[in-house]
């Protein structure tokens, strides 16, 4: 039955490799080997029967509510220059010092993070914004790329992020699981504040990092104030700064103070960026139905790999996977630290293939269960699990971000320069990871002061 | 042939565009539910089930339009490599044994949880909820319905531009 499972798990690797929408395999695969397995009398068909209620689940699911809410926050703000504005103005703020111009990309990147949490859109944008400027300035491009590339991954982990979101609600029915299969009958919980709390001080800690690093290079810059691009256009520094800013902190406070759930937050934020568009005068019909098109899309993109990896799960239960994955966890580590580092590492190979959607989506519900049996904090392992991922996403050959960077940087930049270009801040985010771990108070002390 | 797909494309664009403005009636709602808490003291349960109802039929209904729209996410690192030709076969392929039968698949299985719900009129839960939990419910196999129609008409596309 196990064999079933690997090769189950293998079929369906195969076949994403091919190029067909990633939600359509997961569902499709899993399909052919539950009515394979039904008709070989090895598969339960009570398992798939199962399926019409895990979707009507995710349908009145509260805290998923928040997702359409934040992408359609995001795309107002991207699509109405509110993002591209921010980073004019820090230019502008920041013209006269060499570093400078990479501190204000890293400080602009940390706030895109926040509010779009998309992290394809914000290495575009930013791509497309920050590096012919900063290539002019005399940047080396490999520190060029490697900036834009950093900062606009952040949004994986600066709260509030779409993975944080997606990661609490798996956790937490992970977490549950868990502690039901333990006999505790009325399981502690975790929340998306539990989670965007403990993401504050390692998502504040590695913008700092990176500025460190590139203040570290100053002297590689070859400053020349005469090839200083001026916007000349009059950008009005507090129009464009502080509304996106206070935008942030409006919604990140009222989740952390108890004002408003995350899904209510999340509406927030998108009424507020519809605010500051209107009050910029660039609330058009035109650009409500673009962003509205743009979130749709996202959201029933999302939702359908979510449905996909429903099934995928519990047609893998249904073939015994469960077994596997606690010989894999329990019985062949001696240690239960070797298994969470096992689960991390895979995680990160994942993150070469698969964007993080598809691996909350299918390997939380797979391993999250098991791995809290061993009594891990589930806020710490979140990060950690955010962390790998972020850094996966900027590790050559297959990180993400990278694939997006490219798709924005003059063709005369060769790719190896943008490699070398992130290079150190994957030792950033490395670093960072290994303080984590051994410090999970990091990210355990501010939900614990917060919200107990 | 090229009239049958036009005709499936018009659909769920029309239902595509429409539902995709529920956001922006979503944001309004949410804007109003904190009012009424916080300025006027007042819970509403039937207004907050509202916000869910609509990010239901928000989502599960934008999946066709995602599929016309070519929003589906997909690993293409390898994919990349294969000429259109061979893409096109591939597409044909998964959306033949992929998608038709998953559509198939979520009208057949959910249609005895739908039913039952009509039956007895579900009604929510919580007290001054909305009790349209059959139409809710209903969405799935719709869903699936949805699909089933963007995936003939994206068939329709491919076959076409593989013998041309």
């Amino acid at each position: 039955m196990e064999y079933i499972a690997i090769f189950f798990i293998l079929t369906t690797f195969i076949f994403l490799l091919t190029g067909f929408p990633v939600a359509f395999v997961l569902a499709g695969v899993s399909l052919i080997f539950a009515y394979l397995g039904i008709i070989f009398d090895i598969f339960d068909y009570s398992y798939l029967l199962a399926f019409p209620n895990r979707v009507y689940g995710i349908m009145i699911n509260q805290n998923l509510l928040a997702v359409p809410l934040f992408i359609f926050m995001g795309s107002v703000l991207e699509k109405t220059d509110i993002a591209e504005n921010l980073l004019k103005s820090m230019n502008e703020l920041y013209k006269n010092s060499s570093s400078g111009l990479g501190v204000s990309v890293i400080i602009v990147g940390t706030f895109m993070a926040a509010s779009t949490g998309i992290v394809g859109a914000s290495v575009v944008t930013l791509g497309l914004l920050s590096l012919p400027v900063m290539l002019k300035n005399g940047y080396p491009s490999s520190l060029a790329c490697g900036a834009v590339c950093a900062s606009g991954t952040l949004g994986q982990i600066i709260p509030p992020s779409l993975v944080l979101i997606l990661l609490a609600d798996v956790l937490s029915a992970a977490y549950q699981q868990a502690q039901l299969n333990s006999g505790i009958f009325s399981p502690e919980t975790i929340t998306i504040g539990d989670l965007f709390a403990g993401a504050i001080i390692p998502g504040l800690l590695l913008p700092i990092l990176y500025i460190l690093y590139i203040k570290s290079k100053d002297k590689e810059i070859i400053h020349n104030s005469e090839n200083i691009i001026t916007t000349n256009v009059d950008i009005n520094i507090f129009q464009s700064i502080l509304p996106p800013i206070i935008l942030i902190f409006l919604v990140l406070g009222s989740i952390i103070f108890g004002i408003a759930t995350p899904s209510e937050a999340a509406g927030v934020g998108a009424a507020g960026a519809l605010s500051i568009a209107f009050i910029q005068g660039k609330l058009t019909k035109n650009i409500l139905k673009k962003t509205s098109r743009e979130t749709i899309k996202i959201t029933s993109m999302v939702f359908m790999i979510l449905l996909g990896a429903t099934l995928f799960s519990l047609v893998f239960r249904g073939f015994g996977g469960e077994v596997l994955i606690h010989a894999l966890l329990i019985e062949i580590p001696e240690d239960k630290y070797i298994s969470l580092l096992i689960v991390l590492v895979m995680m990160f190979f994942l993150g070469f293939i698969l964007d993080f959607i598809e691996i909350i989506f299918i390997v939380i519900p797979l391993f999250g269960p098991t791995l809290f049996s061993l009594g891990f904090d589930p806020v710490w392992i979140g990060i950690l699990i955010a962390m790998v991922l972020q850094t996966s996403f900027l590790t050559p050959p297959f990180g993400f971000s990278l694939f997006y960077l490219r798709g924005v940087t003059p063709k005369n930049i060769s790719t190896s320069e943008i490699y070398k270009g992130v290079y150190p801040y994957i030792a950033i985010q490395i670093i960072v990871i290994i303080i984590i771990y051994f410090f999970p108070g990091m990210t355990t002390y501010l939900p614990e002061v917060l919200f107990n | 042939m090229k009239k049958l797909q036009n005709i499936i494309d018009n659909i769920t664009d029309k239902i595509g565009y429409f539902v995709s403005y529920l956001i922006v009636v979503m944001v309004f709602l949410v804007i109003v539910i904190l009012f009424l808490r916080y300025v006027l003291n007042i819970g509403n349960v039937a207004l907050q089930e509202s916000v869910m109802y609509l990010h239901a039929i928000f989502f599960m209904l934008g999946i066709a339009f995602a599929i016309k729209e070519n929003s589906h996410v997909k690993i293409d690192i390898f994919a990349n490599k294969l000429n259109s030709k061979q893409k096109n076969i591939i597409f044909i392929l998964g959306t033949l044994f992929f998608i038709i039968p998953f559509s198939f698949f979520i009208m057949y299985i959910s249609a005895d949880m739908v039913s039952k719900s009509w039956l007895i009129m579900e009604q929510s839960g919580e007290a001054g909820g909305l009790n349209f939990v059959y139409i809710l419910k209903s969405i799935i196999p719709l869903t699936g319905f949805l699909i089933f129609l963007q995936s003939i008409s994206e068939l329709i596309k491919k076959i076409t531009s593989l013998l041309q």
